[in-house]
């Protein structure tokens, strides 16, 4: 299964190669490592998870960020960040800044542990943030509405973790819904207390391909939308916009004749079937996909955006 | 924090997260789709070994291509400040020639009807030979498409003459088809036929209230040069009627009462003006109905006044209703005025 | 003046930018110089619209005031309302004498004649059209004047512009009047809708510039000195092909501007057809697709596609038909027969 092939297939584009690489890592160990090539089967814990305590991702959009490693972060010490944090966002809101809400509105932070998501033994377990407001008159009763919700998580972050000097823990990715005033505090908490760094994350086309390819493999029980791809027409006069969309079956039947390889996705089965369906497009319209930007995907499963927000429909 | 500091700089390091794209197993289950494909994004630094190689061949490349840009470049120049000073000398005697041909055209236009006469005739007494000629022996498809092509080059010099210019295609002829109205040149339509396999009208500028669509039916299969006449004679008749309905607007704005009401193809007027009798005003309504569509004077004239007019306006009434008939609109109007001028100066 | 007209009236009139409220209303005409002088234009709009309704109740306006305010309004801003194309026939081919007043009066009594609850409304414009605007009621209800339908017809042609009513029902009832009115016998719709009225009619009306090979084609310099892509690579690289491409572009697209249009869709339901190597799907159904194209002014950037090297030049006649065929919903089906490149929409 684990194809020196696989590898060779995954070639970047050119502009990857620029960028930096995470601890100053030679370039030759990363590339080589076979470890790098293979994704973790599962979640690890899928079997005996509960999916109640995580259905609360689906149905939202979320904002992708990704963070460097968090100095000195503790799972045992939850309650007390959530204490600090709700004094944080109190200050802030002292100072008039960002938030606009009324002043005899408090609100209440929590900050939680979600075992279930996590790719290996060695991954940290997702962290949860959430953001609810109460109001004083009702201040004993339950009455709480959830205003924001972030969390963090690493998936199969094997590498990563290993490399990961003591003290450091690796959460390199955080999913933001809710108004944005409320991300960029608590990303500043944590910037702050944690000596850590937040980014907005882009998707790459090449990566949106991806999860067009492997979403539409998803069997999807509902009567499913069709398999969107949005394409934008960079450097025109005037901007130009194509939605191409494939109705779900016919998008299914030709990526199940795509994907041979099994029990594996590779990079070359992604390719064929993007140029296949761009190739069936400049049949019609002579126009090429290929040089264009895929910006954003969506499918019955999950819709993704270049800018990095996703929103999970399943 | 001073081990901290090492790692966690300000932005530079953007890219944290599993670097686990290449293989992937198909999944059955939803969220892990979602966190493997999100934790695999940032890093995709895969076989760093090529790199030099790719790095080389892009320099040598662009190196390349600079070099022979700037080549290109120099060439290019050259040639366009070659090609504007034609292209000037061009476009100036073309001008000129235009407004030569322009002239001749105007003087050859009052022997058009002459003309057209005569060409009508020679095709009959044609047609009459061919129908003999061709009884025998049935023409080849290739003769009669050059028979086309001949007539349709010859007819585009006859029609050059009226007002209608053409030029061949690749597919067929197209024409365009000038109006004017008493020596102004008003709009040109164009008609692009294709000749092969029969002849059809492929694209056109002619307003859609034009009964193309009637004439051609009656003529294009049969007779190309009548259709064109034809055409020529709706569309100079209706730029005829606008421009007369224009300049009513234009230069009698004062002696119409409320607005002019025409329709598209400005058969039918519907204005009220003016009429000074005994040191009094009086209102006319005028229905200018323009029943021939290839004529650019009314059929119908109806004008009404108001029941307390004295008597003596009918007459003018009907002095004027003869003129509408036989005079453009602007050219009627003008004549009341000076009229009117002659009748205050007398006592 | 009731209520809910002075209401209408306020609500028009904060529709307007503020820098053009004035000349709006001078084009009504409706109130005098010596009221509009009465009026300070540069305070905040909700003023402004107070002030100009308390003017109204002075005249005592009526609903036939303030319908011809909205339609002054949506004739300046026809851009704001998406515009659809419909197309009437008739079996008889003779030419009318389009009378205007004969033409109200029938519109009038035939949609009187089927719902007696509605405000219509006519104005005629310079450029030869008549705008109808229709309010819609119920037989119980008073007409709605915030959902009205706005027609815009020019006299002995075939083409009606519709802005409907968001009251869906009522599109028949309009139909029929039009059809009656104008002496045709069916109408359908053309499947070309567009923000633009102008370029539609533009497309309809055969005005758009459709490039006719005649004796005196414009000289080809002055045309299109745009800068020259500054890298200079293209330059060599592709000088040949890119003389082609502009040829072949000017030939399809014409020297002019492109009328405006901001959509097209297509519903493909064609073959799906690859490398036989490849070996992947073979399938004898239609491969069910919908592609839309969307840009704010669409043919002028499918026009610039091939010079971008986006798309190969020619472009495809689906996209290239648009003016010609003038319509921008299409429904794709492959052709059956000899040419199975090509491909027909029904």
């Amino acid at each position: 299964m684990e194809s020196v092939d696989g590898a060779v297939r995954t070639l970047p584009s050119i502009g990857r190669l620029s960028r930096g690489l995470p601890f100053g890592r030679p370039h030759g160990q990363f590339g080589l490592s076979p470890s790098g090539r293979l994704l973790p089967p599962a979640l690890r814990s899928q079997e005996n998870a509960d999916p109640r305590r995580t259905a609360f991702l689906l149905h939202k959009q979320w904002t992708l960020y990704s963070v460097t490693p968090l100095y000195r972060f503790s799972n045992t010490r939850l309650r007390d960040y959530a204490r600090l944090l709700s004094a944080f966002i109190a200050a802030e809101k002292q100072k008039g800044l960002a938030v606009e809400i009324g002043v005899e509105l408090d609100i209440k932070v929590a900050v939680s542990s979600i075992p279930d998501l996590k790719g290996s033994d060695q991954d940290q377990a997702a962290i949860l943030v959430q953001l609810s407001l109460r109001s004083p008159a009702s201040s004993k009763n339950s009455e709480e509405k959830l205003i924001w919700l972030g969390w963090f998580c690493c998936v199969s972050g094997d590498d990563l973790s290993e490399n990961v000097p003591e003290d450091f823990t690796c959460l390199p990715l955080f999913l933001a819904n809710g108004a944005e005033s409320y991300t960029s505090i608590v990303g500043s908490w944590f910037q702050k207390t944690f000596d850590c760094c937040f980014r907005r994350l882009a998707i790459s086309p090449l990566n949106l391909s991806w999860m067009a390819a492997m979403w539409t493999g998803c069997k999807v029980d509902k009567t499913a939308s069709a398999m969107e791809l949005v394409f934008s027409v960079p450097h025109l006069p005037q901007p130009l916009d194509i939605s191409y969309a494939i109705h779900p079956e016919d998008a299914k039947a030709l990526w199940d004749t795509v994907q041979k390889t099994p029990g594996e996705i590779t990079q070359e089965e992604v390719d064929v079937f993007m140029d296949c369906l761009y190739s069936h497009f400049h049949r019609h319209f002579k126009i090429h996909l290929s040089a264009t930007k895929l910006v954003k995907v969506s499918t019955a499963v999950a819709s993704a955006h270049c800018d990095g927000i996703i929103k999970v429909r399943f | 924090m001073e081990e901290g500091k090492a790692y966690s700089p300000c932005g530079e390091l953007s890219v944290w997260g599993a670097g686990c794209l290449p293989v992937l197993r198909p999944f059955e289950k939803l969220s892990q789709v979602v966190s493997l494909r999100i934790c695999a994004e940032p890093p995709l630094f895969w076989v760093p070994q090529r790199r030099p190689l790719i790095i080389t061949a892009w320099v040598f490349e662009r190196v390349v291509l600079f070099l022979a840009g700037v080549f290109a470049h120099l060439e290019m120049l050259e040639a366009r400040a070659c090609e504007a000073a034609t292209k000037k000398e061009e476009t100036e005697r073309q001008e000129e020639k235009l407004a030569r041909l322009k002239a001749r055209v105007e003087e050859l236009r009052l022997q058009r009807d002459e003309l057209q006469a005569k060409v009508d005739l020679q095709q009959k007494r044609q047609l009459g030979k061919e129908g003999v000629a061709s009884a025998p022996a049935q023409p080849s498809a290739q003769a009669v498409l050059e028979w086309k092509i001949r007539s349709v080059e010859a007819m585009l010099q006859v029609f050059y003459l009226t007002g209608i210019s053409g030029k061949l295609t690749k597919l067929g002829v197209c024409f365009c088809i000038s109006t004017a109205y008493e020596g102004t040149y008003l709009d040109s339509y164009y008609l692009d036929l294709l000749t092969k396999p029969e002849v059809q009208i492929h694209r056109h500028s002619v307003p859609v209230f034009i009964p193309l669509g009637q004439i051609a039916k009656k003529y294009l299969q049969t007779d190309i040069r009548r259709f064109l006449s034809v055409l020529s004679d709706h569309l100079n008749a209706y730029a005829g009627r606008r421009y007369q309905a224009d300049q009513l607007q234009e230069h009698f704005s004062d002696q119409i009462e409320g607005t002019l009401q025409r329709n598209s193809l400005c058969n039918l007027l519907v204005f009220n003006y003016n009429v000074l009798s005994k040191r009094k005003t009086f209102l006319f309504n005028v229905r200018l109905l323009y029943g021939d569509l290839c004529c650019s004077l009314p059929t119908e004239v109806v004008i009404s006044c108001t029941p307390d007019a004295p008597a003596s306006l009918a007459e003018t009434a009907a002095a004027h209703s003869d003129l509408f008939r036989r005079v453009a609109l602007h050219k009627a109007f003008r004549s009341f005025s000076s009229a009117e001028e002659n009748m205050d100066g007398a006592p | 003046m009731d209520e809910i007209l002075a209401e209408y009236i306020r609500r028009t009139v904060l529709k307007i930018p503020r820098d053009e409220i004035k000349t709006v209303l001078q084009t009504w005409g409706f109130l005098s110089e010596a009221q509009l002088q009465t009026v300070n234009f540069h305070q905040i709009k909700e003023n402004i619209s107070q002030d100009v309704v308390r003017l109204c109740e002075e005249n005592s306006a009526d609903i036939k005031q303030a319908a011809v305010l909205d339609i002054i309004y949506n004739h300046i801003y026809s851009d704001k309302r998406v515009w659809s194309v419909y197309q009437m026939s008739k079996t008889g081919e003779e030419t009318e004498f389009f009378d205007l007043t004969d033409f109200k009066k029938k519109f009038k009594r035939r949609l009187r004649s089927a719902l007696k609850n509605v405000t219509i409304n006519f104005r005629e414009y310079e450029d030869n059209s008549i705008w109808i605007r229709i309010a819609w009621g119920t037989p119980y209800k008073k007409p709605n004047q915030y959902k009205s339908s706005y027609v815009v017809y020019h006299s002995q042609t075939p083409y009606v512009f519709i802005s409907a009513s968001v009251l869906k029902s009522t599109l028949p009832l309009l139909c029929q009047a039009l059809v009656v009115a104008s002496n045709y016998r069916d109408i359908r719709e053309m499947e070309l809708r567009s923000h633009s009225l102008n370029s539609l009619k533009d497309i309809v009306f055969k005005r758009y510039s459709q490039n006719f090979q005649t004796y005196y084609p414009r000289p080809l310099q002055e045309r299109n000195v745009a800068p020259e892509s500054a890298d200079l690579r293209i330059v060599q690289e592709n000088r040949h092909e890119k003389e082609r491409i502009e040829r072949v572009n000017r030939k399809v697209f014409g020297d002019g501007p492109q009328p405006k249009l901001e959509f097209a869709q297509y519903k493909l339901e064609t073959m799906f057809k690859s490398d036989p190597k490849m070996g992947v799907l073979d399938k004898k159904e239609p491969f069910r697709c919908l592609v839309k194209f969307s840009s704010p002014h669409l043919l002028e950037s499918l026009k610039s596609l091939a010079p971008a090297g986006m798309a190969d030049a020619p472009l495809s006649p689906l996209l290239t038909c648009i003016p010609q065929k003038a319509r921008n919903y299409f429904k794709i089906r492959e052709k059956k027969g000899i040419f199975p490149g090509s491909f027909v929409s029904p």
